[in-house]
């Protein structure tokens, strides 16, 4: 299965671009870590979200 | 110096992520340095050209004779239309000189003379003969070397290795906590601890993405399970365990006290796991054992890494470093809220 799913791939025409221009190789770490980084943000964002919603026990 | 660059930029985010205390709420200017200093060191990485000298076209000629190097040079001779080929000296070091042939693709009229200019060759039968397959930038203001094998891949150095070493620090810096939680009984250290954790977390899982994707190009597939990533696999095994055990435990004081007790084991993997263990195995990774050197980083005797590159990658660790604190104050600050709320 992985086999079949890596030929796919090495058919793409975005691979071969992306083997030739490798500095885009390197943009797409950037943006995985600013992704990551993104990602996070949005989880605490729901937390956050979250806990400003819930009732508390000391507001009347 | 390339050890002062790294360590002062190591400790100057940490000093400055300590500046306002990590659960207090971060300032302007603060928020202001870590946003800037991410935004000039991404385009720092992605921007300079790579420009190698005609000795690395040499030494990348023996090993592949079709390889295509870029080469900062100086032409020395006003060419002619009707010319098609120049003397050049690399701009680097003017007594090499060589001889270039222009390639088809390439006008003589708009080849700037005098000036520093990066030129895609290709050697031509001996060493100081080259064919130029196509112009590229005119007198950059900086460049990065080039380093056979890597290229333009090795520019990943400004991303994924400051997750590596930033995550390597914030487990330590949770098992510092995790010591002061069980000293002092206090609630707010096992936060911390946990925080530090948790951050350390996403930047190992970042380091491990960006390098599978990396060693997709370089390496040929994204998991290779060479000593480094299998290292890294083994290292987020034994943190996923840890946070399995927080989640597991509902008693507060139980539960911090039985993860303070597993951060204090489990953190001294961490400098086994990233940096001794792929050192000491032959692997693909730069610094494996099998390597020329321990690696650009840590080599001392390693050219792979210039000033511009040491000046660049400082600034990487220390506006990641600045991230991971506000990442972590933003985290401990929900915990404290959410514990408050209660």
């Amino acid at each position: 299965m992985s086999e079949q799913l890596c030929s796919l791939f090495e058919s793409c025409s975005m691979m071969t671009f992306l083997s030739t221009n490798a500095t885009y190789v390197v943009l797409i770490c950037a943006l995985t870590v600013w992704a990551g980084i993104a990602a996070y943000l949005w989880r605490i964002e729901q937390r956050l979200t979250q806990l400003e919603q819930s009732p508390s026990e000391h507001t009347p | 110096m390339k050890f002062a660059i790294m360590l002062g930029a190591t400790l100057l985010g940490i000093a400055l992520g300590y500046l306002p205390s990590i659960t207090k709420p971060r300032p302007r200017w603060w928020r202001m340095l870590a946003l800037g200093s991410v935004t000039v060191v991404v385009v720092l990485a992605l921007l300079p050209p790579t420009a190698g000298t005609v000795t690395d076209a040499v030494i990348a000629s023996r090993a592949d004779s079709t390889a295509v190097v870029p080469v900062l040079l100086r032409s020395t001779l006003q060419p002619g239309a009707e010319l098609s080929s120049i003397v050049a000296s690399d701009a680097r070091d003017q007594r090499v000189v060589i001889t270039v042939i222009l390639g088809p693709t390439i006008d003589p009229s708009l080849l700037p003379i005098d000036q520093p200019v990066i030129l895609y060759l290709q050697r031509y039968g001996q060493d100081a003969q080259f064919v130029a397959q196509q112009v590229g930038q005119t007198d950059p203001l900086i460049t990065l070397p080039y380093i056979m094998g890597l290229e333009e891949r090795a520019r990943i150095i400004f991303f994924h290795v400051p997750m590596s070493w930033v995550a390597s620090i914030a487990y330590i810096l949770g098992m510092i906590y995790a010591v002061a939680y069980l000293r002092t009984r206090k609630r707010e250290y096992d936060t911390l601890s946990a925080s530090a954790a948790r951050i350390a977390t996403l930047y190992a899982i970042l380091a491990t993405v960006t390098g599978a994707i990396w060693a997709k190009f370089n390496w040929g597939m994204f998991w290779n399970w060479d000593p480094r990533q299998t290292s890294i696999f083994l290292l987020l095994l034994v943190y996923g365990a840890y946070f399995l055990l927080r989640s597991a435990v509902t008693d507060p004081t139980r539960r911090a006290s039985l993860s303070a007790a597993y951060s204090i084991i489990a953190a001294p993997t961490v400098p086994f796991l990233i940096y001794i263990l792929p050192r000491l195995i032959p692997g693909l990774h730069p610094g494996s054992a099998d390597d020329v050197n321990a690696g650009p980083l840590l080599s001392p005797q390693s050219d792979a890494i210039n000033t511009v590159k040491q000046m660049i990658f400082g600034g990487s660790l220390f506006s990641f470093t600045l991230i991971f604190f506000w990442l972590v104050s933003i985290d401990v600050r929900t915990t404290v809220f959410s514990l408050r709320k209660l």
